[in-house]
């Protein structure tokens, strides 16, 4: 009898492999979706359409982008979570929707590691830290250190401009100031461009950006610069520039990341395949300077098995973060 | 700029927009646009976002003629929906009802759409002249209006707003109130609290605008009609060519709207993050305080739709200019637009004037060109459209209804914002029959998030300093220009009665 059960048993397992496997052969026979928590022309929009065109060279089968963009990217997420696992509907999200949300949202009504199969991270944000000073001062001259004496001299002069409570543009400077004394006072803004109207008007002097072409013409053309950036090996596009690790403190552990996601219960193949074109994709120097660096990312990726350890650290170093920013979480 | 340099620039971008792939490009964006405009809820975004995979494969500069006729060609097309049916194409059109339609009830659909059409064309015109000459002058003041100037231009905007309804003026303000009031539904973005979302993903980003606009005024005129469906109602099947002609009265009146809306329209398509529909109820209610007869307003005064209808088309072309020349868009179109400059290599600011002189100025030349084809094709049309009116109410509404619904669902490509379509249908319906006006709430909703916004960051930049509104100088005029405008409107409704008192005394 039991010996019965565990004959069925193994039956039935080896018959899902057996169609997992199968599934992966012909996998894509069709569109896939991918739901991006983002609106058309943002910047995950922008990357999903652009590999999705390398997609389509590689497998003939198109890559359907549906933009869910607001709601903190919780609408994207509960598109994609009760979607069938059969790797035609994935998730293109940032470390807000799977790191941050459960941190900030009470009754958030998925669980990011249950509820998605990690498939790949695709990019990392290029961030640097702009800097231009209040009038009659010789801020061109300043490194991060002059900048921290400065504002201890004269608090309540420094103006730090973020797109948002708990954004890495915030918390950044929250580490900042417990790390050094700095007394940098908050602005928020409802977005990057009304942030960049404020720096260019003078109003707000710090703020930390993703470093896209305009921001890197700022740099070159005297307007600001940049104090440092916050990723170990420096940003490429601005060498010289001194990290964080360097110019202010070490331990600074946030990198925001755009990645892929599947509903939990997709075949391991189908990620495994996924991940395999991503990683293509992402090694092709002439495609990246146009569709990622350009746009200020980093191209990364990472296995379904390297991700999901990645964001089970993820977690808890946003954690420490906002609890240095003074943010309740949950 | 020289004299010489100009006309260097001006024969540089004739010439390539002018190209014969351009010039393809520049018809099939305004064309477009033009039908988005008029079909009620479906607005430029959907088609600019649409479209956007199709640029990465074209020239930038094809890209960018042709996203951005769709852009203007859309305020073309969103009064004729207002004007023919009282349900505006865009949320920017909503003013255009107040008097368009009123128009068309009395049979001059035609010299309404014919006066739009001219006078958005001006102000088109007149938006692309400043991009041309004074792009940089105007980034420079537009850089000037910090956190209290826009403080203090909202609130002049609520104050002169508050005439804007027609009827009891008490009503008014109080739909401004539950317009600013519902502004509050959202993410709280200097403290991360969500207020008022009842655990709704789809309220963390406040009410959507274009959910509200199109329930208040499309589903609930929709509705409202259905009431008296069987009576008599104006014939729109009998405009002939005739009709259209504007009586040289109607010309008289329109000249100087024109110029005040495109005037209006261009301050605020520069300022980012205000924009078309701002303008649009500014400039009517600028038109309803200068003009002799105020009462006219509300019940098919010319001025009362050209004027604001002027003021989008002239924002929409001079909201191109801190986007290009700074790389800040106002809007999320704008926002489409730069990314395409971007994924191309672009990099916006002033040397693209310089650099990629050929793509900047064939761009301005473009938009000549394109409000010009706008023109010619309008012209023609206009006796199509109103042909629309002839439809039979079982086919016309059900159609209104489904357009709705898609264009306000592919905003967000939320379900949600269809519901929040239907119970504000319903809160329409009844404000409606107990004849609270719509157009103050859209308002209060619009101003409302930035005037709190605005105000709680001077609070912070000035630490608490309240002064801070009246020590900018900018802020300080528009202040006290508020002050103005508000004894002024408290004295003549002052005299007024007191001129009542005066009659009723003669007459007894």
């Amino acid at each position: 009898m039991l010996g019965g059960v565990a004959l069925i048993a193994a039956i039935v397992l080896v018959g899902q492999t057996n169609t997992s496997f199968a599934q992966a052969e012909n996998y894509p026979n069709k569109p896939i979706h991918v739901v991006a928590g983002d609106g058309a022309g943002g910047p995950i929009d922008i990357l999903n359409r652009a590999i999705g065109e390398q997609i389509q060279a590689m497998t003939g089968q198109k890559l359907v982008i549906e933009n869910m963009p607001g709601g903190r990217q919780v609408p994207a997420a509960m598109a994609v979570k009760d979607a069938a696992p059969d790797g035609y509907t994935l998730l293109s999200v940032t470390q807000n929707a799977i790191t941050l949300n459960p941190l900030l949202i009470k009754n958030l009504r998925y669980q990011p590691l249950k509820d998605f199969a990690p498939i790949s991270l695709l990019v990392n944000q290029q961030h640097a830290i702009s800097f231009r000073g209040p009038e009659g001062t010789n801020w061109k001259n300043w490194t991060f250190k002059d900048l921290v004496e400065y504002s201890k001299a004269n608090p309540g002069k420094i103006f730090f401009g973020s797109i948002g409570i708990g954004s890495g543009s915030h918390l950044a400077f929250e580490w900042m100031k417990h790390k050094t004394g700095a007394r940098f006072t908050h602005v928020p803004y409802a977005g990057s461009p009304a942030m960049l109207r404020a720096f260019r008007a003078g109003e707000i002097h710090l703020f930390q950006v993703t470093v896209s072409k305009d921001v890197k013409q700022m740099y070159d053309d005297g307007f600001a610069k940049a104090l440092a950036v916050p990723n170990k090996g420096g940003n490429p596009r601005l060498p010289g520039v001194p990290t964080y690790d360097e110019a202010v403190a070490e331990g600074y552990a946030y990198l925001p990341w755009t990645g892929w996601f599947a509903p939990a219960g997709t075949p391991k193949p189908i990620l495994a395949k996924l991940h395999g074109m991503v990683a293509k994709i992402m090694s092709d120097p002439k495609w990246t300077e146009r569709f990622v660096v350009g746009a200020g990312f980093l191209p990364v990726t990472s296995s379904p098995d390297e991700f999901r350890a990645y964001l089970a650290n993820d977690a808890p170093n946003h954690k420490a973060l906002l609890a240095i920013a003074g943010i309740k979480t949950n | 700029m020289e004299i010489s340099s100009i006309i260097a620039n001006v024969s540089i971008g004739l010439s390539t927009a002018l190209s014969l792939t351009n010039l393809f490009y520049c018809f099939l964006g305004v064309f477009l646009g033009m039908l988005i405009g008029v079909v009620p809820g479906i607005g430029a975004l959907v088609a600019v976002s649409l479209l956007l995979p199709v640029t990465f494969h074209i020239d930038a500069t094809a890209a960018l003629i042709m996203l951005a006729g769709i852009y203007y060609g859309s305020a073309y097309g969103g009064s004729t929906a207002a004007i023919l049916l009282n349900v505006p194409g865009t949320p920017s059109s909503a003013v255009a009802c107040l008097d368009g339609y009123p128009m068309a009830q009395q049979g001059r659909a035609g010299v309404a759409l014919l006066m739009t059409t001219v006078g958005s064309f001006i102000a088109g015109s007149i938006g692309i002249l400043l991009m041309m000459f004074f792009s940089p002058i105007l980034v420079a003041y537009a850089l000037k209006f910090g956190p209290t100037e826009y403080f203090s231009l909202m609130v002049l905007g609520l104050v002169a707003a508050s005439t804007i309804a027609s009827g009891s003026p008490v009503k008014g303000v109080a739909m401004v109130v539950l317009g600013v009031a519902l502004g509050l539904v959202g993410t709280d973005i200097y403290t991360a609290t969500l207020r008022y979302d009842f655990g709704f993903p789809g309220l963390y980003d406040g009410i959507s605008l274009v959910a509200i606009a199109m329930a208040l005024f499309g589903v609930t005129e929709v509705v409202f009609s259905v009431r008296s469906v069987g009576e008599a109602r104006f014939k729109g099947q009998n405009i002939r060519m005739r009709d259209m002609i504007p009586t040289r009265d109607d010309v008289r009146r329109s000249v100087f709207p024109i110029l005040r809306g495109s005037a209006i329209g261009s301050f605020f398509g520069v300022l980012p993050g205000t924009g078309g529909l701002i303008a649009s109820f500014m400039a009517y209610a600028v038109e309803k305080r200068v003009s002799k007869t105020p009462q006219r307003f509300g019940h098919g005064a010319i001025e009362g739709v050209v004027s604001p209808e002027s003021a989008n088309n002239a924002a929409d072309q001079t909201a191109f200019i801190p986007t290009m020349t700074l790389g800040i868009p106002g809007s999320v179109v704008m926002a489409i637009m730069l990314s395409v400059l971007i994924v191309h290599g672009l990099v916006p600011g002033p040397k693209l004037m310089v650099e990629h002189a050929d793509l900047f100025w064939g761009l301005v030349m473009s938009f000549w060109i394109g409000n010009l084809i706008l023109l010619v094709l309008n012209i023609p049309l206009i006796g199509l459209w109103v042909k629309v009116l002839a439809v039979p109410y079982h086919l016309l509404y059900p159609a209104i209804i489904m357009f709705v619904c898609i264009g306000v669902y592919s905003v967000h490509n939320s379900a949600f914002d269809v519901w929040l379509v239907l119970v504000f249908s319903v809160a329409g319906y009844f404000m409606r029959v107990l004849e609270f006006p719509a157009a103050p709430l859209l308002l209060g909703l619009v101003l409302g998030p930035i005037m709190e916004e605005e105000f709680r960051r001077a609070m912070i930049l000035s630490h608490g300093d309240l002064s801070t509104f009246v020590h900018h100088p900018i802020s300080g005029t528009i202040l006290a220009m508020t002050l103005a405008l508000l004894m002024w409107a408290i004295w003549s409704g002052f005299r007024r009665s007191l001129q009542r008192r005066a009659t009723e005394v003669t007459a007894s």
